[in-house]
């Protein structure tokens, strides 16, 4: 052999890691683990959650890692919509991120970093594994499934959808037993973008740390870069290792602070008092569409219309209120509630729904046949133009007939 | 003939005088009796031949398959199985290999049916097999055959555990929702190569379920496995037995195929592992009558004869009709637009709506085949002109009448094709026209050439250096590989039967690793290292990941698609592009983005375009040589005694010789005619201006000494364009003994190579790297020329006509003479002996010659499927 592998630079990746200070040699403080399979290595960081009196407690952005103590499950299997982590403990769970040499899936894609964090007392742990060459694999993909298990579940960020098939995909392979089947497992992002939906550009983990928990980076290697580093520390250029490192422990790092923010949402503020950073109007319209009691859903929707929701938000809190009255049988307040909504707008998707419930309230709360028919025939009107699925379409044109017929009953006097 | 009256009163109303005078006859019979006897037929179909209704051979069910699949078998109305299925389900349950070699509606699908249900009874639905066809629709097809198999099985048996099992379809159109259920459920996974390369090798720990108990490998019709798409697919299917024995299972094969020369050879080759051959048909057959067509000689000066498609067309009004149903088989996707057109504007003539007169080809959208199969199959649609795209098993029932428009090239494909017709206890008919091409008029002669055993070898090289090197990258991207020394110390590969037995792989994992960055090479491992995911770049028939997208202009509704090295000559700006008769112009051809835009015009014409093609020679690998003093000697002129062998002295008494080498191709487009339909005169022509097609690729070489070409009177005026009818002749006699098409072959005839110094002829594979056809020519070659003499000679013609050298004002008033000369020359006397290589005073410069082009590469079923 002796050639190195020639690894393209574009002027991109050059600029960036000419940016980035440079490390000569291996990662440092990496620790060897052996076991049956081989060995891998390891960097251990300990962070000391009850720090000398006179040093100050660490903080990830604004948030202290011992939060999580504050934290509600019944929240958090509230917004996450899993009932399986009701009973959960961001104790004793495990903080999970990795870095793969690929994005695009297969078996050719090495995971070849995998970031782990837990509390031990007054400490969190953070391990992080490191693949020194592809050899090291199946005894890494080992250990981090027996840490996995060693605890009671997960915390991710995206990661039902992506690290958890990757590492069970390379554990497959490698015949070694994946941890996760039937383990509780949170992962982030669906309940962050269900908080902050529309109101931040996307919905990636460094806009949420950056917005709701306050952390900047001081700096960062994008995580498109993480293939190309692993590349070159493999072809002797080590250089922007570390960048990947510290970008993997900063990642669980804020695993942790917003599972904290989390189990704080439904009281929307922090055990300090302090309240929780966010759109205000789309959390009130989260935990009403997550509520499961009805009372606190209208609550919850009517709360996010006196924040001034705007846009489909508004739109969606509207139809929800009403509905919630009409069927609590509060027949002015839903009346009311229909009305208004359809004096601001009458031609959106909303409004097929809208027209449709004030259909429904006027035959069957108010028993007038007649302008549920218009209602009716205003919904299937409108559900026309919108292009309603043909199942939906059926059943208005089913409640129009339906309508015709008894308003005919009802004789000519009626309006 | 019952309610002939009635037949007659419909006939009038939908067609008029000719087809109610017609009507009293019908059925296949009537019309053979019709074409037997009536002028102008009867002078026309030169040859017929019948072949009777034969019964079938069956046997019993062999004892060691289970007494419930029996029933269910019989319960669908296989009561015994025919001599060849019940041994191949006895191999099969044997534990062997099996290829089932049968014609189509044979019942080959029972032969590995039965093992797979078998081995799912016998496991209690642990077992999993995979199942692959060359297309989409074929594997769409079985998976309701195999449903329906198995809920037979669940009727009669509900506790047989049958209900848990599940056929899947996995292809391009399968929901992503679905396709999780289908990896952890599917018991059997019916896909194609392409998926199977691209979709679930690359990610077999999601497949693991299907991996970790594959029991069967059924592959069927692996005659469509040739050429560069079956080398390929000898690739993905090492990567298979790998990725199988890593979780643990070791599949067993079972194959399907037409009629094929030396089906086990091929098999093997394919397969890489030795396998049982069941090849006698043993099924009933109906009675099969065949005519052959040669059209009349319109010029009998020029011996030129009457174009087939116009044959077809007039021939339509005996053989189509609203009470039978018809096929025509063109060779072109052109053709197939032609014919259609032809037929619909004729419909009412024929008796028929033109909704009634479909085309069928690669290239349409998936909706519209669907439609046409399903409108064969329940007898909607009467008519239907098609390409090879229905050669294969994609069922559209039994037809009464198939009409060959040209010999397709191989007697597989002869016979697939004929197969198309014949329904249970009727007779059939098969017409086969003949064109002017050498190969149909020596088939005319030799009838008895298709109802032989089948001769053309299929060519298949899975160690093709430029395929082998893309399937070793995917292959690593799906589990390393590991070296190990050898007794000599020379490095191989460690556990790796499939990869192992191929050259070159531990340099090619090198370069991989050291030149490409592909890989990583730690101590005796290479590992993937590269953000990428191989099989995407990595195309099984070479092209089509780079399809051309048809596009109307404005609405950007795609009109169907064209592989890349077609899109030169039938997508170029101005070209005519045809759907169903009706006629595109290409606007605009964004050749860098794969997108041609068309219009849709009102166009009398078509386009045919013409390329420009360049040889270069790279390499020589071997020679065959004759000298000038071997033929004296034998034909009694030389007193000198021959020495034994070429040597060095000899070189230089050179009479021909053959090579077999790499060479390097470059064709550009240059111009493209406007042809007239119906009277077919050229109405005007355009410029092409696109980039270049280069291909490196394998050739078979002739070359003439400059004394031996004098000898023969190989000079003058006509030099030139008597060589290049000989190297013509040579392409396309070639399908007679080699499986290919004309147009798979290139040709560059050169009357002074600067190479060679001397005549030469290069007849070199299409297709990237070669696929192994050079080397088959080169086998092949001495029986080429002497097909190629008895051609010429046997030809009506007086001085050259299309169907054997040329016509007269190509070839000039001698060029028949000549060519014959020629090849007397080189097919008689003392045959080449081995000699070097090596050539002294090599002067390597580029040479032209003008080419014309055949149209799209006959890529065929390859491109189907995806």
């Amino acid at each position: 052999m002796g050639a190195t592998p020639h690894i393209p630079m574009t002027p991109d990746l050059q600029r960036i890691a000419d940016s980035w200070e440079t490390t000569v040699g291996d990662p440092s403080e990496l620790r060897e683990v052996a076991r049956a399979e081989g060995s891998f290595a390891v960097r251990e960081q300990r962070i000391d959650l009850a720090p000398a009196a006179d040093s100050e407690a660490f903080l990830h952005g604004d948030w202290r890692l011992d939060e999580v103590d504050g934290a509600d499950p019944q929240a958090i299997a509230r917004l996450a919509r899993d009932e399986a982590l009701a009973g959960l403990d961001l104790r004793r769970a495990i903080y999970l991120d990795t870095e793969t040499s690929g994005l695009s899936g297969g078996a050719g894609v090495y995971v070849y970093m995998v970031g782990l964090g837990w509390f031990e007392g007054d400490v969190y742990v953070s391990w992080q594994s490191f693949l020194r060459h592809p050899g090291e694999e199946r005894a890494m993909l080992a250990e981090v499934a027996d840490r996995i298990r060693s605890r009671d579940s997960v915390v991710s960020f995206f990661g039902k959808s992506f690290d958890r098939h990757r590492l069970e995909d390379k554990m497959r392979i490698a015949s070694v037993e994946p941890p996760f089947e039937g383990r509780p497992h949170l992962d982030l992002y669906h309940p962050f973008k269900r908080l902050t939906s529309g109101a931040f550009p996307n919905g990636k983990l460094q806009t949420m740390e950056r917005e709701l928990l306050g952390f900047r980076r001081a700096k960062d290697l994008p995580g498109s870069l993480a293939p190309a580093a692993w590349f070159d520390y493999l072809a002797d250029r080590p250089h922007r290792l570390e960048g990947v490192f510290l970008h993997n422990h900063e990642d669980v790092l804020s695993l942790v602070a917003l599972a904290a923010f989390l189990g704080r949402a439904v009281l929307e503020e922090r055990v300090s008092g302090e309240p929780l950073a966010g759109p205000r109007c789309r959390r009130a319209a989260a935990l009403a569409e997550t509520a499961i009691d009805h009372g606190e859903r209208l609550q919850w929707a009517e709360e996010a219309l006196a924040r001034d929701a705007q846009g489909a938000d508004r739109r969606r809190m509207q139809l929800l209120a009403a509905e919630l009255h009409r069927r609590a049988g509060n027949l002015d307040r839903a009346r009311t509630a229909y009305r208004s909504a359809l004096e601001e707008c009458s031609d959106d998707r909303t409004a097929v729904d809208l027209f449709a419930g004030a259909s429904m309230l006027l035959e069957h709360g108010l028993g007038d046949h007649v302008n549920a028919l218009a209602m009716a025939q205003r919904a299937h009107k409108v559900g026309l133009q919108k292009g309603l699925p043909k199942g939906l379409q059926a059943a208005l044109d089913k409640r129009v007939n339906r309508l015709t017929i008894k308003s005919d009953l009802d004789g000519p006097t009626s309006d | 003939m019952v309610g002939s009256e009635e037949n007659i009163a419909a006939s009038v109303r939908a067609g008029g005088e000719r087809r109610a005078r017609g009507a009293g006859r019908r059925g296949v019979e009537a019309i053979v009796e019709r074409l037997q006897n009536e002028v102008p037929w009867k002078q026309r179909l030169v040859h017929w031949r019948t072949a009777e209704a034969r019964p079938g051979r069956t046997m019993a069910w062999p004892a060691q398959l289970d007494p419930r699949l029996v029933e269910v078998f019989q319960s669908r109305g296989i009561l015994e199985p025919f001599a060849h299925q019940a041994q191949a389900i006895e191999a099969a349950l044997r534990g062997e290999d099996v290829l089932v070699a049968t014609p189509t509606a044979s019942g080959k699908t029972v032969c590995y049916t039965a093992p797979v249900l078998q081995s799912l009874l016998e496991s209690g639905g642990s077992s999993r097999a995979l199942f692959l066809y060359p297309t989409k629709a074929l594997s769409q097809d079985q998976t309701v055959g195999l449903t329906a198999l198995v809920e037979e099985l669940i009727e009669r048996y509900p506790d047989s555990g049958a209900k848990d099992w599940h056929a899947f379809t996995y292809d391009g159109d399968t929901p992503p929702a679905v396709r999780r259920t289908l990896r952890d459920r599917g018991h059997m996974v019916l896909t194609n190569p392409y998926m199977l390369h691209q979709g679930i090798l690359p990610n077999h720990a999601k497949w693991a379920e299907l991996f970790r108990d594959l029991r069967y490998v059924v592959v069927d019709e692996v005659h469509t496995l040739s050429g560069v798409f079956g080398s390929s697919v000898a690739n993905v299917l090492r990567r298979l037995q790998r990725i199988a024995r890593h979780y643990g299972a070791d599949p067993k094969f079972l194959a399907s195929s037409a009629t094929i020369a030396d089906p086990r050879a091929h098999a093997e080759r394919l397969f890489g592992r030795k396998i049982t051959v069941i090849d006698e048909d043993a099924s009933p057959a109906g009675k099969r009558i065949f005519g052959v067509y040669e059209p009349e000689i319109v010029n009998p000066i020029a011996g030129l004869r009457a174009n087939a498609l116009e044959e077809a067309r007039e021939l339509a009004r005996e053989v189509t009709g609203p009470g039978h149903q018809t096929i025509f088989f063109c060779a072109r996707r052109t053709a197939v637009e032609v014919l259609t057109r032809y037929l619909k504007e004729n419909a009412q003539r024929l008796g028929l709506k033109p909704s009634e007169i479909r085309g069928y080809r690669g290239g349409y959208l998936p909706n519209m085949r669907r439609e046409i199969e399903s409108g064969l199959k329940d007898g909607k649609i009467k008519v239907v002109v098609s390409t090879n795209a229905l050669e294969l098993g994609v069922d559209i029932g039994a037809l009464d009448v198939a009409v060959l428009v040209g010999y397709p090239g191989s007697q597989a494909s002869f016979w697939q094709r004929a197969g198309r017709v014949g329904r249970r206890g009727k007779p059939s008919l098969v017409i086969q026209i003949a064109r002017s091409e050498p190969v149909d008029q020596f088939l005319v002669h030799h009838p008895e050439y298709l109802f032989e055993a089948p001769r053309e070898k299929l060519g298949v090289d899975p160690d093709n250096l430029v395929l082998l090197s893309e399937h070793v990258k995917c292959a690593s991207f799906e589990m390393p590989f590991h070296a190990q020394e050898d007794e000599d110390g020379e490095e191989e590969l460690a556990g790796e039967p499939e990869f192992g037995t191929a050259p070159h792989v531990p340099e090619i994992l090198d370069y991989l690793s050291d030149e490409s960055g592909f890989l990583h090479r730690r101590q005796d491992t290479w590992f993937w290292m590269a953000d990428a995911y191989p099989a995407q770049d990595v195309s099984l028939a070479g092209g089509d990941i780079d399809n051309v997208l048809i596009l109307e202009a404005g609405t950007e509704r795609a009109i169907g698609e064209t592989d890349r090295e077609s899109s030169i000559t039938t997508v170029h700006e101005g070209a005519i592009y045809q759907v169903q008769g009706v006629t595109w112009r290409v606007e605009r051809f964004d050749y860098h983005n794969r997108r041609a835009y068309v219009t849709e015009v009102e166009s009398d014409y078509y386009t045919d375009a013409q390329t420009d093609t360049e040889v270069r020679v790279l390499r020589l690998e071997s020679r065959l040589m004759r000298t000038r003093s071997a033929v004296a000697a034998a034909s009694g002129r030389s007193p000198e005694p021959l020495e034994v062998g070429v040597t060095d002295e000899a070189l230089k008494d050179e009479d021909h010789s053959a090579w077999r080498g790499e060479v390097h191709v470059t064709t550009v487009a240059t111009l493209y005619k406007k042809i007239r339909f119906y009277t077919r005169e050229n109405v005007g022509s355009g410029d092409i201006a696109l980039p270049p097609e280069e291909l490196d690729t394998e050739a078979f070489i002739l070359t003439l000494s400059e004394a031996t070409a004098d000898d023969l009177g190989l000079a003058g005026g006509d030099r030139g364009t008597s060589w290049r009818a000989l190297g013509e002749l040579m392409r396309r006699v070639a399908p007679l003994f080699i499986r290919c098409q004309p147009s798979d072959l290139g040709l560059s005839a050169q009357v002074k190579s600067p190479h060679f110094g001397e005549p030469t002829i290069f007849l070199y594979d299409r297709v990237q790297g070669g696929v192994g056809l050079g080397e088959l020519l080169f086998g092949a070659h001495r029986a080429m020329f002497v097909a190629a003499l008895d051609v010429v000679t046997r030809c009506s013609c007086e001085i050259g006509c299309p169907a054997c050298v040329g016509p007269v004002a190509e070839v000039g008033p001698r060029g028949k003479e000549t060519v014959i000369r020629l090849l007397e020359h080189l097919g008689q006397g003392p045959a080449p002996e081995p000699a070097s290589p090596e050539v002294d005073g090599e002067t390597d410069g580029p040479s032209t010659s003008d080419e014309a082009e055949f149209g799209p590469l006959p890529r065929g079923a390859a491109t189907e499927g995806l």
